[in-house]
């Protein structure tokens, strides 16, 4: 049966169906003529339609009641998948069950996995089947091979792997009971099967005793690779539930990984921290009831300390300074914040290798320990929800935790400190329903708002205090709050100050912070002594600050490019790149490095430079932070304006309203960044001659400065520019220049006098003269501006048209030889480094033209004027 | 996260519901045999759990319930499969011998929600439109008027459309199954 003839059966079905029967016969022998089958088809359906259908009547209830019994996995006798025979049950553990198998056809035996409860769909087993053959790709005799996978009809995903026989690497140990030395080399087995995986960029994100076997001759298997991978559900970031944590083991999941953070090598690191600590102390390091989440515990022992407590004969294993070297290398690899831990397996090795054979290590013991983990309570269903929310806010938008020193005295007052932040915290998130935790909207500036208040009632400890301050001044910062930042970065430095002294880290990076903020507010005089200082405090320090100290470098270089001192600036920025971590191992702090970088150079006008390291960053925030964060919108700005900068204005607008969606989603409407995104694309379409839309979007940014900042401001003074620039194409010269000496009053005040933008500002004003024919007035400004320009960046695109402009003052005067000289130039650096529909480039070029007129060369002038017919518009 | 478009953007929207199902299916009837749970109220669940994620923030609840009866019936045959007694040659079936089947029509159940199965995909090659129409009304738990806005018909049309609908479908079901007395039928006059 097909479709059109189906609707013909129906429709004489539907005809005949309600009829009493005995007319039934007759109107369907009327309708069907002789078409048998036709008749017959109907017939049928009348039949069916006197019928009760049991399952059609009654609806699925009961089918499904039955069917739906997802009970205990259904004993198998004598099974086959595939070409599998299943022999015998090996084991049950959390994620599903495991037989021994055996090929049918060419023999051997294999280990197959049953994942119960991890049901895919349809469309799913399809991806689950490609990532596999990934996974096949590791070939290291450490670690079990995964020879073929697949799903069964009903979803249950099976694997096939390498049998390993042994017992879990903890177990192992226990029984062993060998000395520190052969547990460490053990150790290294294991991380070196790790490592061989990272480098095929495979993170197993589940590692834990049971995956781990060590059969009797002490060789080592890792099993399960990647798996926790396909399994978790690609939502359980946006609303995290226990059940999707329920495929990891809580004890062995880095702090992260429980957040619903990003997950890398690094976490995998963490894991293998606690198989370490387990192996050395017998206990885990943190102390875990099942299905509670761990809280990260300052009061982490060392694992010397347990040792010596619970074995003392081991005390004569390891030397004493080993001990204090094991610790560290046991708790390094602890960290719950990444930073601090080793970022890759491979460092890890490398510390225990240069252990065992009496080298000093390459971890520094660490001086500060932080933790996320206390605001996290036990027993709340919505306590992912909540630490996820935290570390977006703490971690995420500012890069860094919230740090508390250790406990100095007695536990009693740890005790009483942990009540006390545990309250502060959940004092934030009040107003929230607490069981689901805060609602989304709750944003940020809000949550910040509560916790400064709350922040006072920390006095009887001033070092947390301190730190809260800090932090809270930094997040305030990044959210456009100047003037709440103000206050408590000044509070946190002094009281630094006063706690620990002027040489201490601590103190330092307080410093490097209250400068950047000074950067924002303008005052870049004590901006820069400011970060100097710190600078300097933290580049004498010990090595453990180095990633202090780079950020301390990054944030001196972003003073200098505002100061306009680019050179200084691209030194001291490529000193910082050379200390960060590069390509898969790069961090938050490598792509700021990097922006800051490609900024410097965008404002010499090394365009491709600046691209290649934009897009660095751009990768790096990608991978970190996925697409709709605002350190991708900042990069996208940067690409646009180096488009801009080439002509190239519809990428450019692309980038930039990508980047204004990214920004004010995050931040709200009255942010400067989002301000900032405005100007960009107000620029941008400005050159697209599509003014007024430009304006609308000016006038928007300028309030939200305005409102922001207060007094004289560097950002006010572009948007002035900008206005003044849309003021000049509508002809409106007196406002045009009224604007543009306001941002020149501006940016003087906040750059000084010798800054490139006082020089784009005199251009701007010399461009009014021009067009009101006050050539005179032309020629001194575009003086002034050249003047400038030439001093600072001599060979850029601003540079160079302020010299076509001046050309252009002094053609107006007929002075044609000294047009010539000015114009000239110019024109040939247009024709090598812009587009050619490029504004500037013709206009070089029609004023060629009439200079030559005016010298009266008319080759030459001819010459020009063909090039401009030629070009295109 | 942003959705993508079309086709895209439906599949992701499936195997969230789908999963979603499932996992609700087997962590409530764990815990309590013979539970009150029928595929409406399972959908209904769902709907709560995932009314607030990003992928189905968009959709219309009637939509959600047009893609979860969609899922709901994979669910259900992916069940059925795994619960069949028949033995097939691929080799790829689990047999089970499991004694604590529920149910005196054990071996019933499956066969004939896979029954179904398969004659719905024969009625969706005639009429996509009575398809999607069993499908909700099956799976979803809609009704005749929920039925008429989703397909954009009258409600006439819908009733007279289930009506034939119904008896194809017995008709399909009664050949696959080989005429084979699955449940009791009772002819009416």
């Amino acid at each position: 049966m097909d479709e059109a003839r189906w609707q013909a059966v129906q429709e004489i079905f539907s005809s005949a169906v309600d009829l009493p029967m005995e007319e039934q016969s007759s109107a369907l022998l009327a309708m069907c003529w002789d078409d048998q089958t036709l008749l017959t088809d109907v017939m049928e359906l009348l039949q069916e339609d006197r019928r009760s259908q049991p399952l059609l009547d009654a609806g699925l209830d009961q089918a499904a009641r039955a069917v739906l019994d997802f009970g205990p996995l259904p004993s198998l006798i004598t099974k086959q998948i595939g070409p599998y025979r299943l022999l015998r049950l090996l084991g049950e553990g959390g994620m599903g069950v495991v037989y021994l198998a055996e090929r049918t056809d060419i023999g051997g035996q294999v280990a197959i996995k049953l994942l119960r409860d991890a049901w895919l769909s349809p469309m799913r087993r399809q991806r689950f089947r490609i990532e596999q053959l990934t996974l096949a790709q590791l070939n290291h005799p450490s670690i079990s091979r995964i020879y073929n996978s697949g799903a069964l009809e009903d979803g249950t995903p099976w694997f096939v792997m390498e049998y390993a026989e042994g017992l879990p690497l903890t177990e192992y140990w226990k029984k062993q009971n060998g000395t520190i030395r052969d547990c460490l080399e053990i150790f290294v087995r294991v991380c070196e099967a790790v490592q061989y995986a990272h480098s095929h960029a495979i993170i197993h994100r589940d590692l834990k005793p049971s995956n781990i076997l060590v059969n009797e001759s002490g060789d080592v298997k890792l099993l399960d690779f990647g798996i926790a991978k396909q399994l978790s559900t690609d939502d359980s970031k946006d609303h995290p539930t226990i059940t999707g944590l329920r495929l990891m083991t809580l004890a062995y999941a880095a702090p992260e990984q429980l957040a619903g953070g990003a997950v890398g090598v690094y976490t995998d690191v963490y894991a293998l921290g606690v198989l370490l600590y387990e192996m050395l102390t017998g206990r885990l390091p943190h102390r875990i009831q099942e299905g509670e989440i761990p809280e990260a515990d300052p009061v982490t022992e060392k694992p010397s300390v347990l040792i010596r407590r619970a074995a003392p004969e081991r005390r004569a294993q390891v030397s004493r300074a080993e001990w204090g070297d094991l610790d560290t290398l046991a708790m390094k690899a602890l960290e719950p914040e990444v930073g601090s831990r080793y970022a890759t397996a491979d460092a890890l090795i490398r510390d225990v290798n240069a252990l065992l054979e009496g080298r000093p290590l390459e971890a520094r013991p660490a001086k500060w320990s932080y933790t996320v983990g206390k605001f996290m309570r036990r027993n709340r269903r919505g306590l992912v929800v909540l630490a996820a929310t935290l570390v977006v806010i703490v971690g995420t938008i500012v890069f860094y935790t919230v740090r508390l020193t250790k406990a100095r005295n007695a536990a009693l007052r740890e005790a009483a400190r942990t009540l006390r932040i545990q309250q502060f915290t959940e004092s934030l998130f009040d107003g929230g329903d607490k069981e689901a935790g805060p609602t989304l909207e709750l944003r940020a500036v809000e949550l910040l708002d509560r916790g400064r208040h709350e922040v006072e009632g920390l006095g009887s400890d001033p070092e947390m205090k301190a730190d809260m301050q800090a932090t809270l001044g930094d997040i305030y910062q990044k959210l456009g709050k100047l003037d709440r930042a103000e206050p408590l970065l000044i509070s946190a430095l002094q009281e630094r100050r006063q706690m620990l002294g002027s040489s201490d880290g601590k103190v330092a990076e307080s410093e490097v912070a209250l400068g950047l903020l000074r950067k924002e507010q303008g005052h870049l005089d004590e901006a820069e002594r400011l970060v100097r200082e710190g600078m300097s405090t933290l580049r004498d320090g010990p090595a453990a600050s180095r990633v202090a100290y780079a950020r301390s470098l990054v944030a001196l270089g972003s003073v200098l490019e505002m100061r306009g001192k680019y050179e200084e600036a691209k030194l001291v920025l490529e000193t910082a790149l050379k200390l960060q971590p590069r390509s898969r191992e790069a961090t938050a702090d490598t792509a700021e490095n990097l922006a800051e970088l490609a900024n410097v150079q965008f404002y010499k006008g090394a365009y491709e430079l600046s691209e290649t390291d934009n897009r660095e960053a751009f990768d790096i925030y990608r991978r970190l932070y996925g697409e709709e964060h605002p350190a991708v919108a900042q990069i996208l700005n940067n690409l646009g304006a180096i488009e801009t900068n080439r002509g190239n204005y519809v990428a450019s607008e692309g980038y930039y309203r990508h980047a204004l969606t990214i920004t004010e989603a995050w931040y709200g409407a009255d942010h400067p960044e989002t301000a900032a995104n405005l100007t960009a694309i107000a620029q941008q379409l400005s050159y697209e001659k599509r003014d007024a839309e430009a304006m609308v979007l000016l006038q928007r940014a300028l309030v939200i400065q305005k409102h922001v900042n207060g007094g004289m401001s560097a950002t006010v003074a572009s948007t002035l520019n900008q206005l003044g620039l849309l003021a000049y194409n509508a002809k409106q010269y007196d406002a045009a220049r009224s604007y543009f000496t306001q941002a020149m009053d501006h940016w003087r005040a906040t750059l000084g006098d010798q800054h490139p933008f006082i020089a784009i500002a005199y251009s701007n004003i010399g461009s009014v003269c021009l067009d009101q024919k006050d050539y005179v007035c032309a020629e001194r400004n575009y003086r002034e501006a050249v003047r400038r320009l030439d001093a600072s960046s001599k060979d850029s695109l601003n540079a160079v048209i302020a010299h076509l402009k001046l050309g252009r003052s002094l053609l107006r005067q007929n002075r044609f030889k000294d047009a010539e000289g000015e114009t000239l130039p110019a024109y040939q650096y247009l024709v090598k480094h812009v587009a050619a529909d490029n504004g500037f480039l013709r206009a070089s070029r029609k004023d060629l033209a009439a200079i030559y007129d005016g010298l009266h060369r008319s080759d030459q002038a001819a010459h020009y004027r063909a090039e401009l017919r030629a070009s295109p518009i | 996260m942003i959705s993508a478009e079309g086709r895209d953007s439906f599949d992701e929207q499936f195997s969230l519901v789908y999963e979603e199902l499932r996992r609700l299916a087997a962590g409530v009837l764990r815990g309590e045999q013979n539970g009150r749970v029928t595929p409406t109220t399972l959908v209904h669940e769902a709907w709560l759990k995932l009314a607030h994620s990003p992928e189905i923030a968009e959709t219309s609840p009637l939509h959600f319930r047009r893609i979860a009866a969609r899922a709901m019936r994979q669910v259900l045959v992916d069940a059925a499969r795994r619960r069949n007694a028949t033995r097939r040659g691929s080799g790829e079936m689990l047999v089970t011998f499991d004694e604590s089947v529920p149910g005196m029509n054990a071996i019933s159940e499956p066969r004939d929600i896979l029954a179904l199965d398969s004659a719905l995909d024969g009625l969706s090659r005639i009429s996509a439109r009575q398809a999607k129409l069993v499908e909700g009304r099956f799976f979803g738990g809609l009704d005749v008027s929920e039925l008429a806005v989703l397909l954009e018909v009258s409600e006439a049309t819908v009733a007279r459309e289930w009506r034939s609908a119904r008896a194809w479908l017995a008709v399909e079901i009664r050949r696959s199954l080989g005429g084979e007395p699955g449940m009791a039928e009772v002819e009416t006059h």
